[in-house]
């Protein structure tokens, strides 16, 4: 109440005071050319999403409509590990008892144990898990999913930024029962899950809300939340703890003003969205200049040959590095003279961290020079 | 419907009173907009509310009593532009009064010694102070309210010996009455001669090197002593005539009245400063102009006669007065430091502006306009060597000019262009270029106009203005942004100016605007006059003559068309469109060997950007919104030379599709075969040899012949 009536008096004392800023990229978000400094470990797979590794080493990708598992020394050797006909999969996290949980866009979660049975998870509270982006394990066993939004698959996420849609979910599946609970509704597409240190709490990265917070594992539900990013510069993926200590967090993409002002103008973005093709809209992307369609910002005009690395992104590379209270120390970035974009995924194995450039159609790993 | 709704649109967009306020409040006078208005509604109140007040007579007596006013408030406003201030001009005023009357009628002097003496005596007192306050370096303020003090005493010592005598001392002139009860002209002596005491010394604040000097040390004290003006003689003088000017006020007030008692002047510091800061007249210094003076004067007088009238007591008048003061303190302030604030807000009107459907340009969309790389090879010419090119042109001997940023030509000639020279310097933003029969080259310099480079590398001028539209607010004779020439045989010039509303750093506020803003103009070598040919055009960049002399072709950028106006034959003087719609942003025109015309489009059309220009409202928010940096643009990071025939059929288009070399094309040149790119922002001049062209065509001789 005294919260409401203080928050109408500030908006009639500062009506342009605007609380959700786009942050300057300043301090240990100084911008570097970190992500362009790793090491390439794949360069094969078409835009990958997510990647998750085993106790033996090998790592799983999302790519296209499967999962690939990479093996062998560099990961050089390949096979395809799952296909799937109708849904493109996208998070993937392996449970603690050695099953692979798959996020499959407009289908749901499958988990898949050594011998390939599957076992779906497809519907919550009677409606469909249609947006699956993050699942991951409980410390005990249960598997919490990450739902996007109830209105479009993984793929088709600028729609429901462009759209300003708030309807994903946090969903609790127990593999003893079979049973889901909706734990959380009306979520600004949550997209990445972690389990804290301590085991004590569950934190969320909600996209188009550009913020992080946690929920304690035992009493999710709304208002226990903490909130521990309140306004990230770009849109957060996925988030992980770090063996070192602290998280890391993968960003897709960046904030700009004019994607901002674009979602304050109601008439322009429908028309826009009726009439022009998603790949050619004001809105982030995973990657850009492909096409001489794509919008253009007055600072991202070529100056005697060279495109400026800080003219407004429209595609972004971004890994943060947060430390136990989840205040930033460091990031590498991908700028927009760099081609290592959309970062969607982020793993770590025996101090090494991997992620995945889904713009840029690569998986890199961070050298020891680069490394945080 | 939708045809219906757009074309409303168009109308509502079309013409905007927003542009009009925009420009009016960018005048310098509109500053005094505000006392103005509240002079006019004083006299409109008191007119309404005392009967007779605006009677001949009335108006008369408060002429007069103004004339006196006036002078001591020129002699304030003239303090207070220097910078500093000056309380005691009323004192001043005062005593030259008393002076004045022990002279004429006790002394019985005559009249012309006695002005003499009085005017001597202003700058006597005037310099007092000015030597105090300029060279001993002491606050105006503290200094000015000693001396206040000190001459109010003297006239009080001498009201008290004197005021008797002088009541029953007698003198007459005739001049003595001129001063006093005399007309000029219709106008009562005192009121002509304040007229022209402001109009000269308006002339000399801004015509002349002390009234320059003045201003400047008002502005700026420290800019102004780094400039090497001489800031303590300066002031000096800045007092000294600030007591000459009291001084005349208090000869006229002794003749028209012939009264000396204590009480001449007072209370006229307060009046005084209220009057000048009024009139918009900034107590921060540098800033107001004698007329701005007088007519806060004049509303301070007639305010308080008027109250007078009214039968409303003095302190309850002078309390008013003091309100108005605070009141005009504020609106010096907040009115004047933010009034360029209000115009960058309101001055950029985008309008409506619906673009017809172009053919898609992809590749794989298999027409002419599909996007080639056929540029991305093409050979540097002075890479990172030349800072945007924004025309390049090819001489006779097949040397290769570009006009640069810097305001230099440079020219690269030798082999494989390795010689690189500054060939002249324009000092403005050198645009597009042509040879004349003579050799010369004819440039178009953006800020400052049309000017001629002599084979030499001299520099001179043709023309910097055109005739002024009568009905336009900003003043559009001169040229701002002089963008493309051609010549025609008979040696006139026709170019295009982009813009009369932009300068040329801000040329992409005008591609945001979207209105007729650019003109063609023409300059006659028999005549030496420049005229206006089509004005309110949107954009108009590039001119090419066509092959058979007889019409014009010009591109009209953010319309994205090409369009003919008839300088010979039946059609003379009509306007016709060539290209109706092009998926780009036509730049310069240029001809080439084979009878067609080469066309350089600095950018392609993004279908984004096409919404925001059919959305004003939303182009508004976004400029004030976010910075200019985060904009959406029209795509110019791609662009393309593209070559059409007189009927208009595009016949070829060349890319550089991915903007590796050549990402913003702004124009291009035959010569010998090769053709010759070049690029607003681009570090290089690009070359390709073109297939099945004449190998021996030059440009020049195309429109002069051989040499």
């Amino acid at each position: 109440m005294w919260d409401q009536a203080r928050e109408f008096l500030m908006e009639l004392v500062s009506r342009n005071r605007d609380r959700h800023a786009i942050p300057v990229l300043d301090g240990p978000l100084k911008p570097n050319k970190g992500l362009d400094e790793f090491q390439v470990e794949c360069g094969f797979l078409r835009n990958p999403d997510d990647l998750a590794i085993d106790s033996e080493g090998a790592m799983y990708v999302s790519t296209g409509n499967r999962v690939v598992k990479l093996y062998g020394e560099n990961h050089h050797k390949q096979e395809i590990h799952v296909e799937f006909e109708d849904g493109l999969p996208s998070g993937l996290n392996l449970h603690p008892d050695g099953q692979l949980m798959v996020c499959v866009g407009g289908k749901g979660l499958v988990l898949i144990d050594d011998e390939g049975r599957q076992t779906w998870v497809e519907t919550a509270a009677g409606k469909p898990i249609r947006c699956p982006t993050s699942a991951i394990a409980g410390p005990d066993g249960r598997i919490f999913i990450s739902d996007g939004t109830a209105y479009h698959d993984p793929h088709n996420w600028v729609f429901d930024l462009m759209e300003k849609r708030s309807a994903g979910r946090l969903i609790r599946y127990d593999k003893d029962t079979e049973a889901t609970h909706v734990l959380l509704s009306g979520l600004s597409y949550p997209h990445g899950l972690a389990i804290s240190h301590d085991c004590k709490s569950i934190i969320i990265c909600e996209s188009w809300k550009h913020s992080v917070s946690a929920y304690p594992v035992d009493d999710i539900r709304p208002g226990t939340e903490k909130s521990l990013v309140p306004n990230l510069p770009g849109y957060p993926a996925r988030v992980l703890p770090s063996a070192k200590g602290g998280y890391w967090m993968s960003l897709f993409s960046m904030r700009t003003n004019l994607i901002e002002f674009v979602l304050t103008e109601g008439k322009y973005r429908k028309e826009m969205m009726q009439t022009i093709e998603p790949d050619h809209w004001i809105a982030p992307a995973l990657s850009s200049g492909k096409d001489f369609f794509e919008p253009l910002q007055g600072g991202g005009i070529k100056q005697l040959g060279i495109t400026k690395p800080w003219a407004p992104p429209r595609s972004y590379g971004l890994v943060i590095k947060f430390d136990q209270d989840f205040d930033a120390v460091g990031s590498y970035h991908s700028r927009v003279d760099g081609m290592r974009h959309g970062i969607t995924g982020i793993a770590e194995r025996n101090g090494e961290l991997f992620v995945v450039s889904k713009g840029g159609s690569l998986i890199l790993k961070a050298t020891e020079e680069v490394g945080l | 419907m939708t045809a219906l709704k757009s074309a409303w649109l168009r109308l509502r967009y079309r013409w905007s009173l927003q542009v009009f306020i925009g420009e009016l409040l960018g005048k310098r006078w509109m500053e005094a907009i505000i006392p103005f208005l509240l002079l006019v509604s004083l006299v409109i109140v008191f007119a309404n509310s005392i009967d007779g007040y605006l009677s001949f007579s009335s108006i008369a007596v408060t002429l007069r009593a103004f004339a006196e006013f006036g002078f001591v408030a020129l002699a304030m406003a003239l303090v207070i532009i220097s910078g500093g201030i000056d309380l005691s001009p009323a004192a001043m005023f005062g005593l030259s009064n008393c002076f004045a009357l022990i002279f004429f009628q006790m002394l019985q002097w005559p009249v012309a010694l006695v002005i003499i003496a009085v005017l001597a005596l202003g700058a006597f007192m005037g310099a007092c102070n000015g030597f105090m306050i300029g060279y001993m370096k002491t606050r105006a303020f503290l200094t000015t309210l000693v001396t206040l003090i000190i001459f109010r005493s003297v006239f009080g010592i001498l009201d008290q010996s004197y005021s008797a005598k002088i009541a029953y001392a007698f003198n007459e002139s005739d001049f003595w009455e001129f001063l006093g009860d005399g007309e000029i002209l219709g106008l009562p002596t005192n009121v002509a001669a304040l007229l022209l005491v402001a109009l000269i010394g308006q002339i000399l604040l801004t015509r002349s090197r002390p009234g320059l000097h003045l201003t400047a040390i008002g502005g700026g004290r420290r800019s102004a002593r780094h400039a090497g003006i001489s800031i303590r003689r300066t002031v000096f003088f800045a007092y000294v005539i600030s007591g000459l000017l009291s001084a005349i006020g208090g000869l006229f007030y002794a003749a028209r009245l012939n009264s000396a008692t204590s009480d001449v002047g007072e209370g006229w510091e307060i009046m005084a400063l209220t009057a000048v800061v009024l009139g918009g007249v900034s107590l921060a210094g540098g800033k107001g102009t004698t007329g701005r003076a007088l007519l806060g004067a004049l509303t301070v007088m007639i305010l308080t006669n008027g109250l007078l009238s009214l039968g409303i007591l003095s302190s309850v008048s002078s309390a008013l007065l003091g309100l108005i003061l605070i009141i005009a303190v504020g609106i010096d302030i907040k009115w004047l430091k933010n009034l360029h604030k209000t115009i960058q807000k309101i001055y950029v009107v985008p309008s409506y502006l619906k673009l017809p459907e172009a053919p898609d340009t992809r590749p794989g969309s298999d027409n002419v306009f599909e996007a080639n790389n056929r540029l991305k090879n093409a050979e540097a010419i002075g890479l990172n060597q030349i800072d945007g090119p924004e025309d390049v042109i090819v001489d006779r001997q097949g040397r290769v000019y570009g006009s640069a940023r810097q305001g230099w030509i440079v020219r690269f000639s030798g082999e494989n262009f390795s010689k690189r020279e500054i060939f002249a310097n324009t000092g403005g933003r050198p645009l597009g270029m042509a040879f004349d029969g003579h050799d010369n080259l004819i440039v178009c310099v953006g800020g400052m106009g049309l000017y001629g480079v002599r084979p030499d590398g001299e520099v001179y001028k043709i023309t910097d203005e055109t005739n002024r539209t009568w009905y336009k607010v900003n003043d559009d004779s001169r040229l701002r942004l002089a963008d493309d020439c051609d010549i025609a045989p008979d040696g006139k010039i026709y170019f295009s100016e982009a813009t009369i509303r932009y300068e040329m750093h801000s040329w992409y506020l005008d591609g945001l605007e979207a209105r007729g803003n650019g003109r063609l103009v023409c300059y006659d070598p028999s005549t030496q006059k420049t005229r206006t040919i089509i004005r309110n055009i949107s954009f108009p960049n590039g001119i090419c003559l066509a092959h058979d002399a007889r019409s014009i072709l010009f591109a009209q950028t953010w319309l994205c068309r090409v369009m003919r106006i008839w300088i010979a034959g039946p059609k003379n003087g009509k306007v016709e469109p060539v290209i109706s719609s092009m998926p780009f942003y036509p730049d310069n025109i240029n001809r080439a060997s084979d009878g067609t015309y080469w066309l350089a489009s600095v950018g392609i059309r993004s279908p984004v950007f096409d919404l925001a220009m059919k959305s004003p409202g939303f182009r508004v928010r976004m400029y004030k919104t976010i910075p200019p940096d985060e904009w959406i643009f029209h795509n110019i990071n791609i662009g393309c030379v593209s070559k059409f025939n007189e009927d208009g059929t595009v016949l070829e288009t060349l890319w550089d599709y991915e903007g590796k070399s050549h990402p913003t094309i702004t124009s291009m040149r035959e010569h010998c075969g090769y053709l010759y790119i070049a690029g607003l922002f681009n570090n290089r001049i690009g070359r390709i040899k073109l297939e099945g062209a004449d190998p021996n065509w030059i440009g020049p001789e195309s429109y002069w012949g051989k040499k």
